[in-house]
This record gives structure tokens, C-alpha cells and sequence, in this order.
């Protein structure tokens, strides 16, 4: 079980159109922007192992003291990126592969622009489901 | 890049050089503080030694030249290991001093990613971060597991001024100032020895000292010795050299001297030039002797030294013997010893291997250092002596960077040096720093950036918890890699920067942290990664606010305010610091551009140009409704078609985006204001800001942009609310112009919470853009509801415009008179008013006289028919008809300033439902303005019609009067819960009056002219006549007759007949309808309803020549029920002025008087004769048959009178399917009532006594009762429409009784005229039809007659068949008339 658990969808442009903590660990307001800032930073980095593989999974790619950051990058670039402190990597892989369905979903809706933040709150919650089946 | 250029060599080759311990007496310190300088300050820019070609040959034969050689000279008390204290101490102080360097570096603004990198990029030897990394460095210096900092040379000084200089030298050397280390054996005190005398000029003549320095020289040694004089400058001379201390190389480090430091202060105090007592010969003799002491004694002393020490490792542990003794040899010491922090001694072989290594270092013998460095490395591995084994393997990495030499191994060196360093205690953890300073630049020399600030990010956060200050210097290097590494890996860069500002905030360095903070912003800025830019933001904020920076910070804090995703808590806070600094801020009242509240794009702007409403409600009719209204009633705009061809002219221009409004009057904008925070929000002073342009010349015009001082030509409203979380509140604020000018509302302005001052502009809305096909771009009009600049149009009067005494609920059909008050409050005066309304059906216009009077009796009071009527009506008419309901006052109607004007309007309620009621009234300023030549105002109101009283209308024509017609009226109350009294009948026309049906019965007996009234009034009162209150929901009848009026009078002015409902004993005064308000509703009533009536003619296709003539002509009639309804306890709980009657009329319009047939006619005769049969058998009568033509068109009529005996067979079949005997028939009552229900009661009841009667007589005399005889036969050729024809008949009784002269048929043809043909006529008879009246009926009506012929029956079937083709002759059998012959008993 994860303690800390951020996850975050970023999107084509570098911006985050989806956050969640979907840790069990109480909620702190400093965490937030210390989570942002190593999410933003492990972009960089994300961006140099992309072209260096061919799946999708990237596995964990960057870490700041004891906090790890796994990402998957979709077929159009958006990135799913998880910041965690325990190494389950199945889990986070399942995960991974279940969300990505979901956004499927969401970029199925034509009212949906890509790009733009995601605001259901039926992706929200399930989202948080999956979170909490894999975590 | 070249390993030889980079930036790490060159520091490696100016640090790592040999150490010249400086020893000098008091004397010479003094001479040489004349010149604000120490003895090592005065020699030190001579110790770089940059051209020299010196021939160096160490453990290899083959000598090599150094180019370049460099001395570090160091009193001898500063040689010592320093305390980490003060070190931190030192380091903290050379931070805080170097933020302006730091700031002066960037060369630009810190927020341009450009300006960072390429500062970046240029970092040099000079750049601050080498500076501190040099600083850092020299802190660590003399430590006693490395030799590279250890003495190589003593330099013993001595001034001629001292007493027995031979004797100073040797006590200078021997007094125990030595160096700690030195005196602990980690040193070798037995260093090269050189000795210098210093004169100062200034104190004598140089002769003294050369004795001195003969005398050292027989002591010493001739090489040794040396003598050097400065201060040769004259005290008031100006030196001509050039200044070389003035840039010192090297702060002093105070580590332990606070009175140093005052020392200092004084120093600085008098602020000489440092060497102004030098001259030219000085200088050079000093430069000379420097290089003379490096060349002739440092390098040779080394050279000598690292020979005899290569030979002798080469002897003890070079070889296989040596190496196997060597490891045997340490095991057993390993064994021995227990001491972990055992000391190596100078005299040990270790020691003197990195001595041996150090000097080939230091002469840049990079292979034989490292060879020893290796060698010397294994050793301390086994020995588990970290802190030296890491000095040594940094050593190696050192030098295989410099030989350029197998990169993968420098850095595992490096890295095991580090690792070392961090095992090896607490105390190493600042060499373990050192140690990745240099590996962070071995990989920066190679330009391998990322692993160097992978390096330098791993220092600075393994490093011990309290040094944040080196954390966050060594953080922001690492960022700086970050930045260079291609491609640049700008988001690391980023968050290494704000970990580095975050260390540098904590350990107090706040302009490091604002110029860390200050790079970041472009790369945060605008990404949505909102929680970082908030942190951002709020730390800037904070550190701006510190640094007094106020503006600064209430810039970074309006980015916060409105952070919708923070918690309450982060807002609150967010929002306080900013209040706090906004407070702090020097100039108060500036204008922020606030993001809190939010306030929506969409804005609504409410004024009145030529426009003007009354109330809210009329604003909220769309601009279509009123744009109807205004139709005809202002002067037409003359349209102008613009072309490409023609010039855009200035005015269309200038007038494009403008509104048009009047000074003085308000212009209202509603703006949404939301709070998007979790806090509450307080917002006050909320107002708008605009620029006024004011006209003070032709074409001058003096622009006030200046938002504050235009109170002059401005009134503003303020407001303040305050908003909840979430909130969203629309506010409409006020201005009003005061003058004539030119208005552009640019924004709205608040003061946040009392403090903050906001403003917000609003968003400039030009006319969408229009993309057109190949044809440019079209400007679309801006809704002027969001255009913001005003033509303040000035002094245009404004009439303020509202309506009296109108209900909001009235029932169908009633009356009320309202009062239109025209108020003009304005200095203008206005002229040409004039008025129209939605909706001339419900409102009509009044006279002035109309208020005198008080309702609702003026209704009533017949006093006002005959002024009403003949003075106005005409006038009325014409002007709605004309004008298309456009009222004009009269032209001298001008109201002044502050007059109001009450004008009646009498409303009628005629159909049920809600209904607008909208007017426009229209007036000009008598002094006329050009850009506004008029005015409108728009009134509004709405009210409720509920359904009350509905009316149907039944006529037939009477069968016995010719003139006469049955009317029946039914009335259902439709109102759910009200009563009403019904008051009056009444009939407008010409042609018809309405009596009431008892009369009816009077003239039937010839003498209606003497009937009692008595009998009248009973009959009225009994139940004959419903009850004139009529409940909710129920339905009542009443009949009545229609007389033509030719008969009675002919006077005009009695254009109606009215009845009056009721009991006949109430007093209540008949209303009269032919005048008044109530008339020229009817009016309306009438035009409306015959609309609908021809609508629906035309609908039936029937005949498109059915003219307006034809439904106005004399067979129609209006009629006009008045009711009343007494207000319930609730109105009377209202002090009204009248006594609570409300009228109510309704009429029924164009009711046909023409029954089925265009021809009617009635028996005349008399109805009771007296005969004796007895004396005479039969008994001849003269009765007349009278023939009407209702038709339009001229007939052909036939009167035939039948034989009984032709009836008599027909008598017992009495059916109209069977009926083909023709004849007199007596017909059984029980059919006749089931057939005609409508019969009326009072005709029914002389029939059947008739009936009976003629019943009786049949039975008598069986041949027939009575006999026609006279013509058989007659024929009207051509009777002209509407006229009378008279056919006189005989008849001859036989015997007495009750006849019914009924057996007679009249038949008729029709000519039409010629506009009613289709086709030219063959022949001038032409079928005729039945318009308007159904033909069912006339079936039924027949019936009634009891009389059946077989021409008749033909005509009848086939007319009810509904086809057009009509049997050409109609036949109408004769009514029923009855004749009582009596037998004169007399005789």
C-alpha cells in the first residue's frame, strides 16, 4: 500500500488536464505543489526516455529522495504519470493500462476537447476506484 | 572542450602550487603598512609567474618546460587547519557579499531564460560560484591527511631596521610560531630556507643594509640571502605605478581576530591607494625576486626532493618484492595496531609518497603523480584509513582528468572519494563537498552537464542537514547544468532553482532566493500547473515584501488571490499577506488590476438615447415590439446605401461604436461579480471608471483620462456587498454625465476588503469580423447593450411617463378609465407629443374633460352623449383611423420644466388572457438638437384579463311581423368565482331596436300602444325574466325582439334601444352606449369582429365577393350587454373613490338578422271578427299578404293560395318525407313542439288553443272549414330589394271557429345583378342561393310550418344537400296565421 500517491494526467502541451491524490495519506497542502514540482520536473526526463522504448509503460523513470515516478505515455502523447513511494510495479502497471482506457473514453466524448482539463466526475471517482483496487 | 583550457585546470593550476610559509618581524610589517599592504599582500601579484621558461626535470630523464608557475605565500600563523565555524562563517559572509555579483552576472533580467543561460554559459574563473568554490576550498586548506597545501619553502624577513637582523632571523624561525601541524610531525619542518632583508627607503640610506646583508651572507650562505628596498616614492610624491594590490586576490579570512577587524575598518577608513610608496624600481626589484626565488630555489628544491624521493619508493616499494613484502608488512600492522585514526608521521613512507605525489603534481608531473597517487591509494585502502584513501582518490581523479586519461576511472575515483569522504565522519562531510565540486567540473569540462548536476544535486542533498547555505549554492549550480545540458532539461532546471531559492530563503539569503525565484517564473508561468506557480508566487511575494520590494510583491501576490484550488486555509493566508502588503504599499490609492472578484465578460448596458423607458419592465421588451410601435409614429431614418465605391465618411466613423445618451441621465452597466475563493469576500466602493473627452472648443477637445478627477463631469454611484464562497452577484452601476462630452466607460473599480484598491478593465468588444467569400472582412454591428462609448448628448428634456390607476386584474369586458401623467422634471421643454399604443383595442384615448368627471358614472350620465358626441366622436374617429391609432395632442400642448400633463385613457378588457399593454409616447424639445431630434418614452405594463361573461346570439325572423326578429341571448358566467349583475341590453344600428319580448305580446293584440304598464311591469318581474345577478359558472337566456326601427322613429340621434335587466323597480340610470368611451369600443369591436368574420367567409370559399357592405348592412345588428360587478369585501377594504361599481360591456357584433330565406312575408289581417252565421252562411274576409325582399337583389315572387281539398287528403300523413299532398293540414301539437324547439313559449299558447279549435270544426263541417277566393295566383314580377309588396286575399268562412290561414305558398326566384355573375346571363333568372344562413335551418323551419308541397320538398332536399345548383324557383310554404271567427250571438 502506497502512503503517497499522486497522479496526474498530463496533456500534448505540457499542462496537467487531470490531478488526483489518490493516496491514503492525509492530505496536506504542502505536498501538493512539492508533488507538482517533482511530476513537472520528471517531464524532462520522460521526454528523453520516450524515444528510447517502445512500450508505453516507462516504468519508474524518476525519483526525489524516496518518492518514485512512474509514467506511461499514450499513442498521442499524453502522459500518466504516478508519483508513489513503494515499488509495485504490476500494480502500477495495471493501473496504468486501466486509466489509459478510461481517457479512451473520455476523448471519445465529442464534447470533450482534447487538451482541456478533464472535469467529469464519473472519471474522477472511477479513477480513484482503480486507485485504491491496485494500491 | 580542451581539458588544458577548462575552467578546472586552470583552477587546479592555480591552487595546486607550492606553499611559501612567510615569516617577517614587526619592523618590516610596518614598513610594509605604509603602503596599506602586508608583506604577503605586497609580494603576492608578483607570485604569478606567467612567462618563464624553466627546464624541469623530475623522476623521468627527460627534462620538460614549465611556461607558467605560480607561489601561494602564507604567513606562518595562517598556516593552520580552520575551525569549521568560522569557515561557515566566512563562506556565509562571501554569499551575502557576492548577491550583487550574482545579480551583476545575469546582465539582464533574471526572468528571461535567454539572459540565465547565457550567463550560464560564460561562467569564468570570476564568476561567483568559482569565487565561492575557490573560498570553499582555501577553508579546507593545510589539512593534515593531504600535503599539497604543506610548506615547500620558508621565507625568513627581517628589516634593516631591526637590531641585530642575523640574530632575528634565527629566532624567527626557532621561537615556536611554527604551524600547529608542523609542531604535531604531520609537517616537515625541514623546508628550503630563504632570507630577506627589507629596507625601507624612507628610513635611510640603503648603505646600512647592504652591510647587513654582507653579514647574512657569510651566515646563511650566499644564495640564500637576499635584499630588497621599497618605499622609495617621496611621502608627497605621487606614485607612478601602476596599481596591482588595489584588486586583492585574496580576502583575508578573519577566523579568529575580532580586533583584525578593526584594524580593518581603519584601514578602509582612510581609504589610501594601497603601494603609493612603491616606485617603478620598487616594484621591479620585488617582481625580480620572486621569480628569482621560484626558479633559482622553489623548482629546483622540488625537482631535488621528488629525485631522492622516487628513488627511494622505487627502492622500498617498486617491484614484486617490494609489493608482497609491503602487503605482508601491513597485514601484521593491521594486526598490531587498534587505533583506527592512527598518524602518519612526515617521516612515514606514506607521507612521503604523497609528498613525492603532490610536488610531481604541483610541477605538473601529472604521470608520476599519479603512479604514487595509485600506489599510495592501495595502502590507505588496506590501512581502512578512508579520509586519506579519499584525498588520495580524488587526487587520481584529479590527475587523470588533467592527463585527459580514461574518463570512466576518474570518475569511479571521484566517486569512491565522496563515498570515503562520507564514511570517513561528520568532520570529512566538507571535503566529501569539495570532492564533488571538482567531479561536478570534471564533468562540466567534458560537457557532460547532466551527470554534473547529478553530482552536484547528490552533494548538496547528502550533505549534512544544517549547511542549507552550500546546499542551496551547490543546488542552483546543478540547476545551471541542468540549463546547459543540450537539450536543455529546462523543467529540472527549474525545480533545482526553487529547491536551491528554498535553501537559500531558510539560511536567510534572500536576494539569492528572489534572483532564484525571479529565473523561474517563464518556466512555470502559464503551463497550469497551478499549485507550483502559487508556491512560486508566494514566495517571491514573500521575499519582495523583505527586501522592501513592495511593488514587487503586490505584483506577485494579485497572482495568488484568486486561486480557486487551494485550500480555505491557503487562501485566507494567501489573501492576508497580500492585504498586509498592499497596506505597506507607498502609494496608496493605486489602481491594481485585482483578479478578485472575478467579474464576467458579459456585460449589459442599460441608457436611454432617444429611447426612454418608464419602468424596468418595459426594458425587457424585445427592441422588435417597440420598433413596431414606433413605426410611423417618428420620423423615418432616411436610409443611406453605402458602396465600396464611396468614401468612408468621418462621421459614420467617429459615430460608429458610440451610444448616444443625455447629460444628466444615468447610465447603468450590469457586471456579475463572482468569488471563486472558499473565504468570504469583501468588496466596497465598487464603481465604474471612464475617460471623458470634453468639447471645449470646435474641434479642440481636452481628454480627462485621469479617472480620479472627473467628479467634475461625472456622478458615480458606489457599491459595496459583501460575497459568500462561490458566490455570484450581479451589480448595476451608475453613472451619470453631467455635461456634454464624450464618455467611454473603461472598467470597474473596488476597494478588496477596505484595502486593496482594484480595478478591472472591460474587455474591448469590436464588432465581430466577418469573413467573407474572397471579399475581405465586414464589420458586424456591436450590440449597442455592450458598446461602452457615449456621445453625451447635452440638455435633452426627459418626460417621465406613468399610468394611473390600472388594476392587475380585471375581468373580461370591463371598463376603466386610467390616467396618463406626463411629468417632465427636465429644464427642457417639450413639444409635439404625441402617443400610440400596442394594443388600440384595449386603450383608447380620453378628453381632458374625461377627468372632470367622475367614474364610473360619467358612464352613465346621459348628459355627456350629446357634447361626447357631436364635438369629438368625428374627430376621434378620424384621428385613429388616419394616423393608424397614433394619438397627437394638440399641437399647443407644450409642457414645461417640472409641469406634468394627466391625460384619461379609457380601457376595455375584451378578451380574455395577459395582456401588454404597451405605449409609446413621442416628443420633441422645443429648442431643437441636432444629433437628437426627438424622444421617445416606452411604457409597459402587463395585466391579467380573466374570463367573466360570454354572449351568444341567436336571431330568427319572427313569423307573423315582417319587421319583427327573435332574439335570443344566451350568457354563461365563465368567471370561476365573481358574480355579476347583468344591467342592460342594448342594440346599436340604424336599422334594428331591441324591445323586450312582452311588448311583443302587447302588439300582438293590436293595442301595444295602450297596454297598461302595470301588466308590463308584473310580467317583468315574474319569472318570465331571469334574475339579473348571474352566479359563477352558470348560464342564463334571454329573448328578446328586434324591431326595425323605419317603424317606429326616425330621429338619428336614437341609435340605440336599450333595455334595462332586472326588476323593473330598480333605479340604477341606463348607461348609455352610443357615446363615449363605451361607443368607440364597440367600434373597435366591430371592425375587429368583422375581420374575423371575413376571415372565416373567406376560409368557406363560398363567395370572395362578400364586401364589408354586406355584414354592415341593415340585416345586422350589435348588440351591447352591460353588467356590473360589485367589488367584494376585499376591494372595499380599499378606500376607493368610487363606490366600488366596475363596469363591464361586451359586445356582440354583426349578428344576422336574415333568416333563411331572402323573402319574407307575413298574413295581415284582422285576427277576431264577429260574424252571424245564422243570418248569413259564409262570411268573406280581406286579408293582405305583405312581402318583404330581404335579398340584395331584386325577385321574382309568386303567391299561390292553396284548396283545402288538396290538403284535406294529406291532413293524417303530416310528414315532411312523405308529404306529397300539398294543402292545408292541421297539424297535431305534439309534433309541432317536437319538431321546433325553439318555438317561443308565448306564441305557443294561442296555437294549440287553434288546434283544438280547428279540430272541432273539421269535424263540423268535413268540406272544408274556409275558401280562398280570391285570385288564385298572383305574381310580383320584379321586386326590388328591401321593399314591401302588398297582395290583398279573400277568404270566405263558412262557419265560426279558429282558422289558421296558412294554406298558401309562396315561390320566388332570385335576379342576381350583374357583378354577382360568373357567366353572361342566357336568361335573367339566375337560381339563387342562400349565403350566410344554413340551410339545415331552413329545413327545420319548415318543418314548423306543418306544411309540406312537393315543389318545396324538392327545393328543400336539394338545398340541404348543400350543392350550388338550386332548384331555380324556392317555394316557402304560408305561415301560420290565425283568424277567430265568432258567432255573433247578438243577432
Amino acid at each position: 500500500m502506497a502512503n503517497t500517491a499522486c497522479f496526474v494526467i498530463v496533456g500534448r502541451n505540457n499542462s496537467p488536464i487531470y490531478e488526483s491524490e489518490v493516496g491514503n495519506a492525509p492530505k496536506k497542502d504542502e505536498a501538493m505543489h512539492q508533488h507538482q514540482f517533482i511530476l513537472h520536473a520528471a517531464l524532462d526526463i520522460v521526454e528523453d526516455l520516450a524515444w528510447t522504448t517502445n512500450t508505453m509503460y516507462l516504468k519508474s523513470v524518476d525519483r526525489f529522495n524516496d518518492l518514485v515516478v512512474s509514467v506511461y505515455i499514450t499513442a498521442g502523447r499524453t502522459r500518466l504519470m504516478l508519483l508513489h513511494d513503494s515499488r509495485s510495479d504490476d500494480g502500477i502497471k495495471n493501473f496504468f493500462q486501466d486509466v489509459h482506457e478510461l481517457y479512451m473514453k473520455v476523448l471519445l466524448n465529442p464534447l470533450y476537447v482534447p487538451g482541456s482539463r478533464i472535469t467529469s466526475p464519473y472519471f474522477d471517482t472511477r479513477v480513484r476506484a482503480l486507485a485504491r483496487k491496485y494500491f | 572542450m580542451e581539458v588544458g583550457r577548462s575552467l578546472l585546470a586552470q583552477t587546479l593550476r592555480q591552487s595546486m602550487t607550492p606553499v611559501v610559509m612567510v615569516m617577517a618581524t614587526a619592523c618590516v610589517e610596518d614598513s610594509c603598512h605604509k603602503n596599506q599592504l602586508g608583506l604577503v599582500d605586497l609580494l603576492r601579484p608578483f607570485c604569478i609567474l606567467n612567462q618563464i621558461n624553466v627546464p624541469v626535470r623530475t623522476a623521468s630523464e627527460q627534462p620538460y618546460r614549465l611556461q607558467e608557475f605560480q607561489l601561494r605565500l602564507f604567513y606562518s600563523f595562517d598556516i593552520v587547519q580552520m575551525r569549521a565555524e568560522a569557515a561557515e562563517e566566512h563562506l556565509l559572509k562571501l554569499v551575502t557579499d557576492s548577491s550583487s555579483d550574482a545579480a551583476m552576472e545575469l546582465q539582464g533580467d533574471p526572468r528571461k531564460l535567454e539572459v540565465v543561460r547565457k550567463m550560464a554559459e560564460s561562467e569564468s574563473l570570476s564568476s561567483w560560484f568559482q569565487k565561492y568554490s575557490r573560498e570553499f576550498m582555501r577553508t579546507l586548506a593545510f589539512s593534515e591527511h593531504e600535503t599539497i597545501d604543506h610548506p615547500v619553502a620558508c621565507l625568513l624577513v627581517v628589516s634593516s631596521k631591526d637590531e641585530n637582523p642575523v640574530n632575528k632571523f634565527v629566532d624567527l624561525f626557532n621561537t615556536g610560531e611554527l604551524p600547529a601541524l608542523m609542531n604535531d610531525g604531520v609537517m616537515d619542518p625541514k623546508i628550503l630556507k630563504h632570507y630577506v632583508l627589507l629596507h625601507d627607503n624612507q628610513d635611510g640610506p640603503i648603505n646600512r643594509a647592504e652591510e647587513i646583508l654582507l653579514e647574512l651572507r657569510s651566515t646563511f650562505g650566499v644564495g640564500d640571502c637576499r635584499l630588497i628596498s621599497i618605499n622609495s616614492t617621496h611621502p608627497d610624491a605621487v606614485s607612478s605605478v601602476e596599481d596591482l594590490w588595489s584588486t586583492p586576490t585574496l580576502p583575508a579570512i578573519d577566523q579568529n581576530a575580532p580586533k583584525e577587524r578593526d584594524d580593518k575598518g581603519e584601514e578602509s577608513s582612510i581609504k589610501m591607494r594601497p603601494g603609493s610608496y612603491l616606485d617603478s624600481n620598487d616594484v621591479e626589484e620585488l617582481a625580480d625576486f620572486v621569480l628569482d626565488f621560484s626558479q633559482k630555489h622553489v623548482i629546483p628544491y622540488m625537482e631535488q626532493k621528488i629525485r631522492v624521493l622516487n628513488q627511494q619508493v622505487l627502492a622500498t616499494r617498486k617491484g614484486l618484492k617490494n609489493q608482497i613484502k609491503n602487503l605482508w608488512w601491513r597485514k601484521g600492522k593491521d594486526e598490531t595496531s587498534d587505533a583506527p585514526g592512527q598518524i602518519y608521521t612526515y617521516s612515514s613512507m606514506e607521507s612521503q609518497i604523497r609528498v613525492l605525489a603532490d610536488y610531481a603534481f604541483m610541477l605538473r608531473d601529472y604521470e608520476l603523480a599519479l603512479s604514487n597517487y595509485r600506489l599510495l591509494a592501495s595502502d590507505y585502502k588496506t590501512d581502512k584509513a578512508w579520509k586519506r584513501y579519499a584525498g588520495v582518490q580524488e587526487m587520481i581523479g584529479l590527475s587523470l582528468f588533467m592527463l585527459d586519461q580514461n574518463r570512466k576511472e576518474a570518475e569511479t575515483c571521484m566517486d569512491a572519494a565522496f563515498i570515503s569522504y562520507q564514511k570517513s565522519g561528520p568532520v570529512a562531510a566538507r571535503h566529501s563537498t569539495r570532492c564533488a565540486l571538482w567531479w561536478a567540473e570534471i564533468h562540466k569540462a567534458r560537457g557532460q552537464y547532466r551527470e554534473a548536476a547529478g553530482v552536484l544535486f547528490r552533494a548538496a542533498t547528502e550533505m549534512e542537514k544544517e549547511a542549507t547555505l552550500r546546499a542551496g549554492v551547490l543546488l542552483e549550480q546543478a540547476a545551471y547544468c541542468y540549463l546547459r545540458s543540450t537539450p536543455p532539461m529546462l523543467r529540472k532546471y527549474g525545480f533545482h532553482l526553487v529547491l536551491a531559492g528554498n535553501r537559500y530563503h531558510v539560511s536567510g539569503q534572500r536576494k539569492h532566493a528572489i534572483r532564484t525565484y525571479m529565473s523561474i517564473l517563464s518556466i512555470y508561468e502559464g503551463q497550469g500547473w497551478n499549485y507550483i506557480s502559487d508556491h512560486v508566487h508566494f514566495h517571491l511575494g514573500r521575499l519582495s515584501a523583505f527586501l522592501g520590494r513592495i511593488d514587487i510583491a503586490v505584483q506577485h501576490f494579485m497572482n495568488l488571490i484568486a486561486c480557486s484550488h487551494q485550500s480555505a486555509a491557503n487562501q485566507t493566508i494567501f489573501l492576508k499577506e497580500f492585504l498586509q502588503v498592499v497596506q505597506n504599499l507607498k502609494e496608496k490609492g493605486e489602481m491594481l488590476d485585482l483578479s478578485l472578484p472575478c467579474i464576467s465578460e458579459h456585460i449589459f448596458v442599460h441608457f436611454e438615447d432617444h429611447r426612454t423607458y418608464s419602468s424596468a419592465s418595459a426594458t425587457d421588451f424585445p427592441e422588435q415590439v417597440w420598433s413596431s410601435l414606433e413605426e410611423g409614429l417618428v420620423p423615418a431614418v432616411p436610409a443611406t446605401v453605402t458602396t465600396w465605391l464611396d468614401a468612408p465618411s468621418k462621421m459614420a466613423e467617429q459615430t460608429k461604436d458610440f451610444n448616444v445618451s443625455v447629460a444628466g441621465e444615468e447610465i447603468r452597466v450590469d457586471v456579475e461579480f463572482s468569488n471563486p475563493l472558499q473565504i468570504t469576500v469583501e468588496v466596497s466602493a465598487v464603481s465604474l471608471f471612464c475617460e471623458v473627452e470634453v468639447y471645449t472648443g470646435e474641434s479642440l477637445r481636452e481628454q480627462k483620462k485621469d479617472e480620479i478627477d472627473d467628479s467634475f463631469f461625472l456622478n458615480r454611484t458606489e457599491e459595496s456587498f459583501t460575497l459568500k464562497a462561490g458566490e455570484k452577484k450581479i451589480v448595476s452601476l451608475k453613472v451619470t454625465p453631467i455635461k456634454e462630452c464624450r464618455l467611454k466607460l473603461l472598467g470597474v473599480k473596488w476597494i478588496l476588503s477596505g484595502i486593496a484598491s482594484g480595478r478591472r478593465y472591460f474587455p474591448v468588444l469590436t464588432g465581430k469580423k466577418r469573413q467573407l467569400k474572397g471579399r475581405g472582412v465586414q464589420d458586424r454591428e456591436l450590440s449597442p447593450h455592450q458598446r461602452l462609448k457615449f456621445h453625451v448628448v447635452g440638455c435633452m428634456p426627459r418626460l417621465q411617463v406613468s399610468l394611473h390607476e390600472l388594476p392587475d386584474k380585471v375581468n373580461t369586458g370591463e371598463i376603466h378609465r386610467l390616467v396618463l401623467e406626463l411629468l417632465n422634471p427636465t429644464p427642457a421643454t417639450v413639444k409635439n407629443i404625441r402617443l400610440r399604443a400596442s394594443s388600440p383595442a384595449y386603450l383608447l384615448v380620453g378628453e381632458p374633460g374625461d377627468l372632470d368627471s367622475e367614474f364610473p358614472h360619467c358612464l352613465e350620465d346621459p348628459r355627456s352623449v350629446v357634447t361626447f358626441m357631436e364635438q369629438q366622436c368625428g374627430k376621434m374617429n378620424d384621428a385613429l383611423s388616419s394616423h393608424g391609432s397614433i394619438f397627437s395632442f394638440p399641437k399647443d400642448t407644450i409642457l414645461e420644466s417640472s409641469c406634468s400633463l394627466l391625460w384619461p385613457l379609457w380601457f376595455h378588457a375584451r378578451s380574455p388572457g395577459t395582456i401588454a399593454l404597451n405605449m409609446v409616447v413621442y416628443y420633441e424639445p422645443l429648442t431643437p438638437e441636432p444629433s437628437m431630434k426627438y424622444r421617445t418614452v416606452r411604457i409597459s405594463h402587463i395585466l391579467q384579463v380573466l374570463p367573466s361573461l360570454c354572449l351568444s346570439v341567436q336571431i330568427s325572423p319572427c313569423a307573423s311581423q315582417i319587421e319583427q326578429c327573435l332574439l335570443r341571448l344566451d350568457i354563461e358566467n365563465q368567471h370561476s368565482s365573481e358574480s355579476f349583475w347583468l344591467r342592460q341590453v342594448s342594440c346599436i344600428g340604424h336599422e334594428w331596436c331591441i324591445t323586450p319580448l312582452n311588448s311583443v305580446t302587447a302588439e300582438h293584440g293590436e293595442n301595444s300602444e295602450t297596454g297598461d304598464a302595470t301588466v308590463k311591469e308584473a310580467f317583468l318581474s315574474s319569472s318570465v325574466s331571469p334574475p339579473q345577478l348571474l352566479p359563477s359558472s352558470q348560464t342564463s337566456s334571454f329573448f328578446f325582439q328586434l324591431q326595425h326601427t323605419k317603424t317606429l322613429r326616425q330621429d338619428l340621434q336614437a341609435l340605440t334601444s336599450d333595455i334595462r335587466l332586472g326588476p323593473p323597480s330598480s333605479t340604477e340610470p341606463l348607461v348609455p352606449v352610443n357615446t363615449g368611451p363605451i361607443y368607440h369600443f364597440h367600434q373597435l369591436e366591430r371592425s375587429l369582429q368583422l375581420n374575423t368574420k371575413q376571415k372565416q367567409v373567406t376560409l368557406n370559399k363560398l363567395a370572395d365577393n362578400i364586401s364589408e357592405s354586406l355584414l354592415s348592412g341593415p340585416e345586422f345588428v350589435d348588440l351591447v350587454l352591460v353588467c356590473g360587478q360589485q367589488d367584494s369585501m376585499i376591494v372595499e377594504k380599499r378606500v376607493t373613490v368610487h363606490d366600488n361599481v366596475r363596469l363591464a360591456t361586451h359586445h356582440v357584433c354583426h349578428c344576422s338578422v336574415k333568416g333563411s330565406t331572402p323573402v319574407v312575408w307575413a298574413m295581415e289581417g284582422p285576427s277576431l271578427i264577429v260574424h252571424n252565421f245564422l243570418t248569413d252562411p259564409f262570411y268573406e274576409a280581406s286579408v293582405s299578404l305583405t312581402v318583404r325582399n330581404c335579398a340584395n337583389t331584386s325577385v321574382w315572387v309568386k303567391v299561390e293560395t292553396l284548396d283545402l281539398d288538396e290538403g284535406a287528403t294529406g291532413a293524417t300523413g303530416n310528414s315532411l318525407v312523405q308529404g306529397k299532398q300539398v294543402g292545408w293540414c292541421s297539424t297535431s301539437p305534439v309534433s309541432q313542439s317536437g319538431d321546433e324547439p325553439t318555438v317561443d313559449v308565448i306564441s305557443a299558447i294561442p296555437k294549440t288553443s287553434g288546434e283544438f279549435e280547428c279540430d272541432e270544426y273539421k269535424g263540423v263541417s268535413p268540406c272544408g272549414p274556409y275558401m280562398w277566393c280570391s285570385q288564385r295566383s298572383t305574381t310580383l314580377r320584379e321586386l326590388a330589394a328591401g321593399s314591401v309588396a302588398r297582395v290583398p286575399l279573400h277568404v270566405t268562412f263558412f262557419a265560426p271557429g279558429i282558422y289558421d290561414l296558412s294554406s298558401y305558398r309562396v315561390s320566388w326566384k332570385l335576379f342576381l345583378t350583374k357583378e354577382f355573375q360568373n357567366l353572361p346571363l342566357e336568361s335573367e333568372e339566375k337560381k339563387g342561393s342562400f349565403k350566410g344562413s344554413p340551410m339545415t335551418r331552413s329545413s327545420s323551419f319548415i318543418a314548423t310550418t306543418g306544411l309540406t308541397s312537393d315543389a318545396f320538398g324538392n327545393s328543400s332536399q336539394k338545398n340541404s344537400q348543400g350543392s350550388q345548383i338550386a332548384s331555380e324557383i324556392n317555394t316557402g310554404a304560408g305561415h301560420p296565421f290565425l283568424l277567430t271567427l265568432l258567432q255573433d250571438k247578438s243577432l
